[in-house]
């Protein structure tokens, strides 16, 4: 089995590389500075829709449920506890 | 890593707000921050964002830095803390595990080592992306700027046997990456 020896290989292609003419440019005016790539922004977009659709379909739930009148309710407890 | 007399005098003028000596500090320096970031993220995108942020932090911090400190070890620990919080952030770019079934697959013949060279390159960088951010930083200031293991424990804070298992751990896992991919390959190095 062939066994590279890791250092050297590393050493091979792990070198440094020279900065792009642009860095400068983009120091100078920092404003670029971490950008939030447009996919990333995307799924956050997204992420706030369904945290918002989800707190839509709850409320709107909750006011669908009909309200229980109190003397409906005694009546229930009193049936369940006379054992009926 | 000392700082020689002239090194100094621009430090002190970036310490005075000169401009001129910013850009003299970021030609001396441009390109072992670019290779560092490059080389941890393996995106050239994300490399420029982290090797500006990393001269923003540090032509805004320099008034802290004292002169009895070694000033590139500071600037190292500004990049690898970049490097890392950009991973912390989530925004890792790097697609580390896209072309990985390629990589492992047998690839075609091809006589034009230049080629081959750089397609290893790219292979070696991918694997190293793969690496637990601890051990790839590891990799990095070892292999990218050949660091020794005190100097490297210096900029990230632990002990020099830290260090040395990393780089063990680390030298393990891509031995048996590059192994298995040589095998597969039927490629040279």
């Amino acid at each position: 089995m062939y066994k590279p020896e890791i250092g050297e290989v590393l050493t091979r292609h792990l070198g440094r590389v020279a900065a792009p003419e642009e860095l400068w440019e983009r120091i100078e005016n920092p404003q670029v500075l971490a950008r939030v790539p447009t996919r990333h922004r995307g799924v956050r977009a997204l992420l706030v829709f369904a945290t918002l659709f989800v707190l839509a379909v709850m409320v709107h739930k909750y006011s669908m449920t009909p309200p229980v009148a109190k003397g409906a309710l005694n009546t229930a407890c009193q049936l369940c506890h006379a054992g009926a | 890593m000392v700082l020689d007399a002239n090194d100094r005098e621009v430090i002190e003028a970036c310490q005075r707000g000169d401009w001129d000596a910013f850009r003299l500090l970021f030609e001396s320096h441009q390109d072992r921050v670019y290779s560092i970031a490059l080389r941890y993220c393996g995106n050239e995108s994300a490399a420029m964002d982290i090797a500006q942020e990393t001269f923003l932090k540090l032509f805004s911090s320099i008034r802290d830095f004292r002169g009895g400190a070694s000033f590139e070890s500071w600037l190292y620990r500004i990049v690898v803390n970049c490097c890392l919080d950009h991973q912390r952030r989530g925004r890792r770019l790097t697609p580390f595990f896209d072309g990985l079934r390629d990589m492992i697959s047998a690839p075609a013949e091809s006589a034009l080592e230049e080629l081959l060279h750089a397609e290893m390159a790219e292979d070696v960088q991918k694997i190293v992306g793969t690496l637990p951010p601890e051990q790839r930083i590891v990799v990095v200031l070892r292999y990218t700027e050949g660091l020794g293991y005190e100097d490297i424990a210096e900029i990230l804070g632990c002990s020099a046997g830290t260090v040395a298992s990393r780089l063990n751990r680390a030298h393990k896992v891509l031995e048996r990456r590059l192994a298995h991919f040589r095998v597969r390959g039927g490629r040279r190095v």
